[in-house]
């Protein structure tokens, strides 16, 4: 073809297609909020472009400081956005309603196609049936019971379910947050509380110093926080990455790497602090001002060798330990005690491992003596994510009746493991009340307790926490599961009786995000300057149909159906999404007859409902960005919630309250120390997961499981335009260790630990510290039936780090979702010559067909 | 004809392959080794003195094209607008004399069968001819490219057209101009030789390894991606090289 003829093809290939802008947040993105401009033609999408609502045609979007401070800039969207078509039209894309024939679980039963009268008639039944039996705290919804909250949308009503305390995101740094700071997530997510903790993308501006610790920001921090950080970082920006990984952060974003030894941080975070209290570069002022005296005379005394243990924590003791030079901690104190502002962030994942709530407290304890951790350019460390919207959006109102159902929070959020692994030897009398309490994270000794006889799932979390082999016993052993899934070869799915084909939100039919997040998007934590409207997308295929319609039909056979959904009673499936978009266009219209709103969004004339949906994307300006604290810190209100309203460095709480009978259940020291008081030993060797653990003898690789570009959580990672495309799922190790074992590049391998194994590619790099190793978070468990030593389930061929991970928390403080451990890789065979097609059968399609046609074997397909 | 080309800035870039999927999703190709755009991640150095690079390239649409030259069925074509270099594959017989020719291995063949017939970057004339930037470029989430009139990213950019594990630009004039990795600067002194003496040590748990030399000599083929390597001889090959491990 000439030039032209390509031209004109494209052109034909492009005649008929519709355009609709929509967003795709998922909970595992950061919900980044990117912006998509989809063509669609036929009902298929037919392509994705970025974002061109601001400096269209302009690839390196040079449109100057001022506007790039504003937040007005492009929100382009990862590989994903790019992929979607192809999770759309997955071959292994759940179309029908399904039942399970045989006992839950992988390789113990398979699924036949059912009408969704049968499905719904089936899953209201075992409702009722269930709480009955079981009463309301017998049901359980996976999406989400953080927050004190519970994502079971007809709980106000039908009064069933129940939340948890905690989350599972910042749930390392939770206490630190809680007990040291007095911040409370609950609250500001619940809006009881203005101590947003987060930080505006160009605030990063405003900082000399920039201190990655663990953070990896263009992997695990996908969208416009992580291009400012490149932006500052090239503006001058002095940046500095601490992490066990040479990531790609600290290739593109640092001038500097200090490679340090997972699990180790708070021993190089105790001797910067000797360094500052010992040279007095110490922000007195700050201090003075928000800090409590004592406790902060006392962590002084810790460090310096005053306290119990006479061991001063300097940077010769913390050397051996991180396997930092002890130069190297010395100049990185001086240089951060003596610049300002530093935005030094301890990400969450180095926190969410035994004993983590320490050092996630010594970084807020760090960032507070320095002044840091309240003012322009500084960072709380902590959640530092929230920060308040800044755009007046439409929002649909369904009538929904309030209820006056109060959720009752009975569990903390990372322990349903836990739970399902002990209810039944509580309720049959062979656990103590006590001990269940103590083993779930019971917030109160009056609160009920849970007997989880129905699990509802609307997302992948029987894979996606650790202890997978414990979690499967555990879903399992329940009477009756059901949920909402995408793909047939999910392994929650494995987990259900029931499951309902689910839309793909972002893209097909009109259904809200989650979390009462309706379509009218924000954009993410750090830019919410803009909203996107996500139009009316595909229609849906197969026999998926809206989950809304789905609740309303349940809610009808449970008889609450007028509370929850009032204004949808009389319409049927197929007019269904006509009238959600009614609802979204009744919306909109009350938003543009709002002439302040209008006026303060900057139209000159209000704008129709057509020409809203061709520019669907609504921005202000940021004038000052906001850093942590702001609102408050302005009024001169303290934002510290703690009991003296300072920021309390030896906690008053901790000192005045048995923590074993508070809802945290489980021992914590006061202030950040090495070596806990009611533990032998030092942190290092005290946690399961420790560098110099005694367990390393048989499982010498400490593994962290870091989240992945490539998934959202584990979304995604059936998709053939990412697996095997872009990347290969792989285990990290350290050419020295690969080495030592006989591994090369490439070469299939056995990784274990004391909970599970799983079979993986080796991925050998010298962008590791020698002993450690890397699997990333999301993968799904995948089985053909092969039997697996230390798997209940078989061999999973596709590789979940949290089959790895113990769940179980020592006798500290309970809360965090734990995600790191300890682990051995061998060597189980070459990877075949080529390479390519023995890992890619591993992955992909391919390795859904091994999983699908293993349930073939037991009778799927056959009647 | 003005000759359009790509500036690309390698510290921008994170390997993150969104360009190579946004050009899959516009242009419709399917999952595998029809990559117009390519993205390679190698590394360097050895523990701890190591940097890790990333190169996204389509193709150079050379001023001098080395595959139109030795093209035997005139199936390589320079269109007159853009300078792209494109490819009528009515024409093509799939004999792959391009790809031996190209020194970028920008010609992209589906499979391994030797009826495939080449396909390529074709620099989105279609956008282009709309007043639009190539898909790649425009779909960056850190900004590593600009795209536009050679001459015009020749003055803003410079001209240096070649990164380490590339051919020399002499060849065929490539309209790809490259920021290179820029030298870093510590900020704190850090003795490697201490930091590897740190790592051996384990406590009572012994030590890691037994001497410095282990984290600087590896049997052949135990580290793979530690160079760029831009010409595969096989669609197996490429895959390997042009996937990470971020995930």
């Amino acid at each position: 073809m000439d030039k032209q003829a390509i031209i004109d093809a494209s052109r034909k290939r492009r005649e008929g297609e519709r355009i609709f802008y929509t967003s795709c947040p998922a909970n595992g993105c950061w919900d980044s909020a990117c912006i998509l401009k989809c063509h669609v033609k036929d009902n298929k999408l037919i392509a994705v472009e970025p974002d061109d609502s601001v400096n269209a045609n302009d690839s390196r979007e040079d449109c100057g400081w001022e506007n790039i401070w504003k937040g007005n800039v492009q929100m382009r969207p990862c590989a994903m956005g790019h992929s979607w078509k192809k999770e759309i039209e997955a071959e292994t894309r759940l179309l029908h309603p399904m039942k399970r024939v045989g006992e839950k679980g992988p390789g113990k039963g398979y699924f036949v196609q059912i009408s969704w009268e049968e499905a719904l008639d089936t899953i209201a039944d075992k409702l009722k049936e269930i709480k009955e039996k079981y009463g309301p705290y017998g049901i359980f919804h996976s999406q989400y019971p953080s927050f004190e909250k519970n994502g079971f949308p007809l709980a106000p009503w039908w009064e069933a379910g129940f939340g948890a305390w905690g989350e599972h995101s910042t749930s390392g740094h939770a206490a630190g947050e809680m007990l040291h700071l007095g911040v409370n997530l609950s609250k500001t997510a619940k809006g009881l509380s203005e101590a947003l903790p987060g930080f505006e993308a160009s605030d990063i501006f405003n900082s000399k110093l920039f201190v990655m610790w663990g953070m990896d920001p263009v992997v695990a921090w996908f969208g416009p926080t992580s291009y400012y950080m490149q932006l500052a970082h090239e503006y001058g920006c002095k940046t500095i990455v601490i992490d066990p990984r040479y990531t790609q952060s600290a290739e593109i974003l640092a001038d500097q790497w200090i490679p340090i030894r997972p699990g180790t941080d708070l021993a190089m975070m105790l001797a910067v602090a000797q360094v500052l209290y010992e040279e007095d570069l110490i922000d007195h002022e700050f201090v003075n001002e928000w800090v409590d005296k004592a406790g902060f005379e006392e962590w002084r005394a810790y460090c310096m060798g005053e306290g119990a243990d006479g061991i001063k924590k300097t940077p010769e003791w913390a050397a051996p330990i991180c396997a930092v030079p002890a130069e190297t901690i010395r100049e990185f104190a001086r240089l951060y005690g003596t610049t300002k502002p530093v935005h030094l962030q301890y990400f969450y994942s180095c926190a969410k491992r035994h004993m983590g709530d320490y050092s996630a407290a010594a970084s807020m304890l760090l960032q507070a003596m320095t002044g840091n951790i309240a003012c322009a350019g500084g960072c709380q460390t902590g959640a530092c994510l929230p920060t308040p919207g800044r755009v007046p959006a439409p929002r649909a109102d369904w009538h929904r009746d309030p209820g006056d159902y109060k959720v009752p929070v009975l569990f903390n959020n990372n322990c349903l493991t836990e739970i399902l692994a002990c209810q039944k030897d509580y309720w049959e009398g062979r656990m103590s009340e006590s001990e269940f309490r103590h083993r779930i994270g019971s917030p109160n000794n009056e609160c009920p307790l849970p007997n989880i006889q129905m699990i509802i799932f609307e997302n992948n979390y029987g894979n996606n926490h650790s202890n997978v082999n414990k979690r499967f016993a555990g879903m399992a052993a329940t009477e009756f599961n059901w949920g909402f899934q995408w793909h047939l070869n999910q392994p929650t799915a494995e987990l259900c009786d029931i499951i309902l084909p689910a839309p793909i939100w972002q893209l097909e039919g009109m259904d809200e995000y989650m979390y009462g997040h309706q379509r009218f998007v924000s954009g993410p934590n750090g830019m919410r300057n803009y909203f996107t409207f996500c139009a009316r997308g595909l229609e849906f295929p197969g026999e998926v149909r809206s989950k809304e319609w789905v609740w309303t039909e349940i809610a009808k056979r449970l008889g609450v159906a007028d509370k929850y959904n009032p204004r949808m009673l009389d319409v049927d499936a197929e007019h269904w999404v006509d009238a959600q978009e009614a609802v979204y266009k009744e919306a909109f219209e009350n938003w543009a007859n709002n002439e302040t709103v209008m006026a303060y969004l900057g139209y000159e004339k209000r704008p129709t409902w057509e020409e809203f949906n061709a520019h669907p994307v609504v921005r202000t300006e940021i004038d000052v960005p906001y850093y942590p604290f702001k609102t408050m810190m302005e009024r001169g209100e303290s934002p510290f919630g703690t009991p003296t309203g300072k920021i309390e460095f030896v906690s008053n709480y901790v000192k005045t309250h048995d923590m074993t009978e508070s809802r945290w259940r489980g021992k914590i020291d006061p202030m950040p120390v090495w070596s806990p008081s009611y533990v032998e030993g030092d942190i290092g060797s005290a946690s399961n997961d420790g560098f110099y653990n005694p367990k390393v003898k048989d499982y010498p690789l400490s593994m962290v499981s870091p989240v992945s570009i490539y998934r959202q959580h584990s979304s995604n990672d059936n998709n053939p335009l990412m697996r095997e495309d872009c990347y290969r799922h792989a285990v990290w190790i350290s050419g020295v260790d690969a080495q030592a074992r006989g591994i090369k590049d490439g070469d299939i391998c056995r990784v274990y630990s004391d909970r599970g194994e799983v079979e993986l590619t080796a991925y050998v790099t010298n962008r590791m510290m020698p002993g450690t190793a890397a699997v990333h978070h999301g993968a799904w468990f995948q089985t053909d039936g092969t039997p697996a030593e230390r798997n209940k389930f078989g061999e999973d061929l596709r590789g979940t780090p949290n089959i790895l991970l113990d769940d179980g928390h020592l006798p500290h403080i309970l809360g965090a979702l734990i995600i790191a451990g300890l682990v051995e890789v061998e060597k189980v065979r070459d990877g075949d010559a080529e390479g390519f097609g023995n890992e890619a059968e591993r992955g992909g399609m391919r390795g859904a067909k091994a999983a699908l046609d293993f349930r073939r074997t037991l009778g799927e397909g056959k009647e | 004809m003005t000759q359009y080309g790509f500036m690309f800035d390698m510290n921008r870039c994170y390997a993150c392959q969104a360009c190579s999927i946004a050009c899959k999703d516009w242009h419709g190709i399917e999952p595998g080794a029809e990559k117009f755009m390519t993205v390679y991640e190698w590394e360097e150095g050895t523990f701890p003195n190591i940097r890790l690079h990333s190169l996204a390239f389509p193709c150079a649409h050379c001023e001098d094209p080395a595959c139109l030259k030795v093209c035997e069925s005139g199936a390589i074509y320079k269109e007159d607008e853009f300078g792209a270099v494109l490819v009528d594959q009515d024409k093509c017989t799939g004999c792959r004399k391009c790809y031996d020719a190209c020194p970028y291995g920008a010609p992209r063949f589906a499979t391994d069968e030797p009826t495939c017939k080449m396909s390529k970057c074709d620099m989105c004339i279609d956008r282009l001819a709309e007043g639009k930037q190539p898909a790649c470029t425009q779909s960056c989430p850190l900004r590593a490219f600009d795209f536009g009139p050679i001459d015009e990213l020749v003055e803003k950019y410079g001209d240096v057209r070649y990164c380490v594990g590339m051919p020399s630009p002499e060849a065929t004039k490539p309209s790809f101009i490259i920021w290179n990795p820029r030298e870093k600067t510590q900020l704190l002194p850090y003795d490697a030789d201490e930091a590897i003496r740190l790592n051996q040590q384990r406590g009572d748990l012994g030590t890691m390894f037994e001497s410095a030399e282990d984290l600087k000599t590896f049997d052949e083929g135990t580290i793979r991606r530690n160079e760029l390597q831009m010409k595969h001889d096989s669609v197996i090959d490429l895959m390997r090289a042009t996937r990470n491990d971020m995930a």
